[in-house]
Parts: structure tokens; C-alpha cells; sequence
């Protein structure tokens, strides 16, 4: 795990290991969060059901937390939206569209906090993505807390030498452009030179070779299937119901 | 050999480019409290990318890098695939600006492709308002101040990022590279 942070915002990858959704086959988890996300089409009364049985879902899957802090963050704009559109158009509409944009917000953090970034990897090979670009991914996720050194490094080192960015404003912004160049030369020099020395890692390690096979192999097992019919029941329960 | 279209170095080099864009994302936070102010540094690195890596699709490339980090880090209001899809559409949009203008190095060019890069980012907002059945006007309405500050911070990230380039060329970067393709 790692952290990035500034003035008290911290951003880090956090697994949920409780949930049951965690021990499932990442194809799978991508495959319900695709179907659930089909809801926005139901109508005001059938999505007020299906919302019920979403939450129920969540619950189960310990992931109403997630959930909740995502509709937080939403909060104005949902307030915003469901104002005007009541105001403006009709109790209904207004309804149906919060609670679309809840589900739509929401519904992917079902596969983000269950899925670790090895098994986005190795689940995008799997789905015919090339390895070398699922490997691109997993190599993303390792090297944030590196080149966060970096940056922070590269900072305070044109801080040394006088170079003071400040962003009290649009106009001192606009007026500082040629000292952001300060950061961003020294942060592309390096990114490449980093880039150059895992390349000759990886081919040092037959990254390129055809006769590569990964170590860890994904498998679907019988409750991976048995999880994508019961989320299909539902929802085609939802669209063809009358 | 199979040649492919990005080497190995060009895909590892776009891939910290993105690293990099959500790392100066969240750590260099602007107190300017106006919409899309992050996309100086952003709009900067991809506009960078672009010329570094001077193939069709490598603005898009880092683009979707980026947005499944940001997606992973938690980074947007709207979740996951709205964060995801906007970070990408960044990248087509610089990619589309770029066939249409041109070299980046030229800084009038840059800051019209960094304009219109970060408003794409703003359209999948809008998009995301339309899907869900929202009045498209009232969502236009609601995101109007915001428009003017995607333009306005997305020509000055690519203007950074045309000076950057200009930087590079000084330094000899460019000749660097040339011996590492």
C-alpha cells in the first residue's frame, strides 16, 4: 500500500479483504458491475425495487461503506440536480435521475475495492489484452510511491534554488508558467531515464519472449458462474417483468 | 522479430507519464478553487507524452493509464468509470487536436490542443448527466463555470507543456532519446 498525500489528503489503495466478492474471479466481478450498471435503463418504479435489491446486495458484500462515501462526495450535485429537476420538471424525473446517478456511481466500486491491481493484470490477459500492456497497468500501480519521491524531491530541490511556485491565483499562475518548467523538465528526464533501465530489466528477463507463460493463471470456478446467472436472473428478471 | 507499433520503451516511458500526471495530481493540490485548475501539470505531461512518444493513440494511451490508476486511487466525484473515461477522453482529445494542429512544439498549437483535451473532459461529464436521463440543459447549466475553467487551465497546461518540449530540445533531450529507441 502506499500514500500520496498534501495538506491532509491522502490517497492509497485500500482492498476490502472482508468482502465476500474478494474470493471471486475478477472477470467475473467486471461482468456484474457491467450488468448492474444496465439498471440506469428501468423505469422509476422498477429502479426503486431494484435499488432495494442493490443495497441488500451491497450489504451482504460489506461494500456499503464504499458506497456511502462515494454518494457523499456526490452529494451537492445530486442536491443540485434533484432541486431543478423537481423545480423544473417533475417529482419523477427528478427521482429517477438521483437515484441513476447513484447507481452509476457507485456500482463500480464493487470490482475497484475488491480487485487487487496483480488481478486487473492478469484478468485483462485473460480477456485477450495483450501482456504487455497488462503488465504496462501492474507496473503503473508500482511505481506511484517512487516517482512521488521523485516529484517531492524534484520540489524541493527548485525550492533550494529559489524557485518559489506560488498559486494564489489565475493571473500568478498564468504569470509562473515558465517556472513550472522547473518541475516538469527534471520530472520527464527522469520518468525517461526510469523508464530506459526497466526496459533493459525486462529484456534481460525475456519480456518479449513468445514461449512467456505467467506463473499465477486465473480459473473460473463454479461459483464465479454460479454468481454471473444469479446477477443475469435478476437482471433480466427487472427488464421483463410486467 | 514481430515489430509492433509501440516499443517496449515507448509503452514503459508513456506508462510513467501517466504515473505522473496522478501524481501531480493529487500532490500539487492549487488552492484556486476553480474547476479543472489540475489540469496545468495534466494536460502538461500528455501534451509532453504526445511528442515523445510521436505516434497516433499515445495521448490516449497514457490517458487510459492514468484513469485506471485514478480509477484504483479513488480520484473523481462521479466514481469509477466516470473518472476512467474521463482521463481517456483527455488523451483522444489531445490525440484528434494533435492530428488536426500539428507539432506541439509550436506553443499556439499546444495551448489549442490542451484546450481542447481537457474540454473533452468536460463532455464526459455532460455524457454522464445525458445517459441518466438529466435535462442536457440543466446540466450545461450547472456546468457552465466550469467549461470556461476547463479551457482556460487546459491551454495553459499545454502551453507548459509546448515550453517543456522547447526546454527538452535545449537540453538535448531529444538526441537522448534517439539513442534508446
Amino acid at each position: 500500500m502506499f500514500n500520496l498525500s498534501q495538506k491532509g489528503k491522502t490517497r492509497s489503495i485500500l482492498l476490502n479483504e472482508a468482502s465476500p466478492l474478494r474470493r471471486l474471479d475478477p472477470r467475473s466481478k467486471l461482468f456484474v458491475s457491467i450488468a448492474l450498471s444496465l439498471a440506469v435503463m428501468l423505469p422509476l418504479d422498477k429502479l426503486i425495487i431494484f435499488i432495494g435489491v442493490y443495497i441488500i446486495f451491497i450489504a451482504w458484500a460489506r461494500l456499503l461503506l464504499e458506497m456511502a462515501r462515494q454518494t457523499w462526495r456526490l452529494r451537492w450535485i445530486l442536491l443540485f440536480l434533484f432541486v431543478i429537476d423537481w423545480w423544473l420538471v417533475s417529482f419523477e424525473l427528478a427521482a429517477v435521475i438521483t437515484l441513476r446517478l447513484i447507481l452509476l456511481s457507485g456500482v463500480f466500486a464493487l470490482f475497484f475495492s475488491t480487485t487487487s491491481t496483480n488481478e486487473l493484470s492478469m484478468a485483462l490477459e485473460s480477456l485477450r489484452i495483450p501482456y504487455r500492456f497488462a503488465f504496462s497497468i501492474n507496473l503503473a500501480f508500482q511505481s506511484i510511491g517512487l516517482l512521488q519521491e521523485e516529484w517531492q524531491a524534484i520540489r524541493e530541490a527548485q525550492q533550494s534554488r529559489g524557485i518559489l511556485v506560488k498559486f494564489d491565483g489565475i493571473r500568478q499562475l498564468i504569470k509562473q508558467v515558465n517556472d513550472l518548467i522547473a518541475l516538469t523538465v527534471p520530472a520527464i528526464v527522469l520518468a525517461t531515464r526510469r523508464a530506459w533501465a526497466i526496459t533493459e530489466a525486462a529484456y534481460s528477463r525475456g519480456f518479449d519472449s513468445p514461449q512467456r507463460v505467467s506463473y499465477y493463471q486465473l480459473q473460473m470456478n463454479w461459483i464465479d458462474w454460479l454468481f454471473i446467472g444469479l446477477i443475469l436472473a435478476i437482471m433480466l428478471t427487472f427488464i421483463f417483468w410486467r | 522479430m514481430k515489430t509492433r507499433y509501440f516499443s517496449t520503451f515507448q509503452l514503459f516511458l508513456m506508462t510513467l507519464f501517466a504515473v505522473l500526471i496522478v501524481v501531480a495530481k493529487i500532490a500539487l493540490r492549487l488552492p484556486l478553487q476553480l474547476s479543472g485548475h489540475s489540469g496545468v501539470f495534466w494536460m502538461a505531461i500528455i501534451i509532453v507524452g504526445s511528442r515523445v512518444v510521436p505516434k497516433i493513440g499515445s495521448a490516449s494511451l497514457i490517458g487510459l493509464l492514468s484513469g485506471i490508476l485514478a480509477s484504483f486511487l479513488g480520484l473523481g466525484d462521479f466514481g469509477a468509470i466516470n473518472t476512467l473515461l474521463s482521463y481517456t477522453m483527455i488523451g483522444v482529445g489531445t490525440d484528434l487536436a494533435l492530428l488536426l494542429l500539428g507539432n506541439p512544439e509550436n506553443l499556439f498549437v499546444a495551448g489549442i490542443a490542451g484546450a481542447l483535451g481537457h474540454f473533452c473532459k468536460f463532455l464526459v461529464k455532460w455524457a454522464f448527466g445525458a445517459i441518466t436521463g438529466a435535462p442536457v440543459g440543466f446540466i450545461a447549466l450547472g456546468l457552465a463555470k466550469a467549461i470556461v475553467g476547463y479551457i482556460v487551465f487546459g491551454a495553459i497546461g499545454g502551453i507548459l507543456g509546448g515550453l517543456t518540449l522547447i526546454a527538452l530540445r535545449k537540453a538535448g533531450y531529444f538526441k537522448y532519446l534517439q539513442e534508446k529507441k
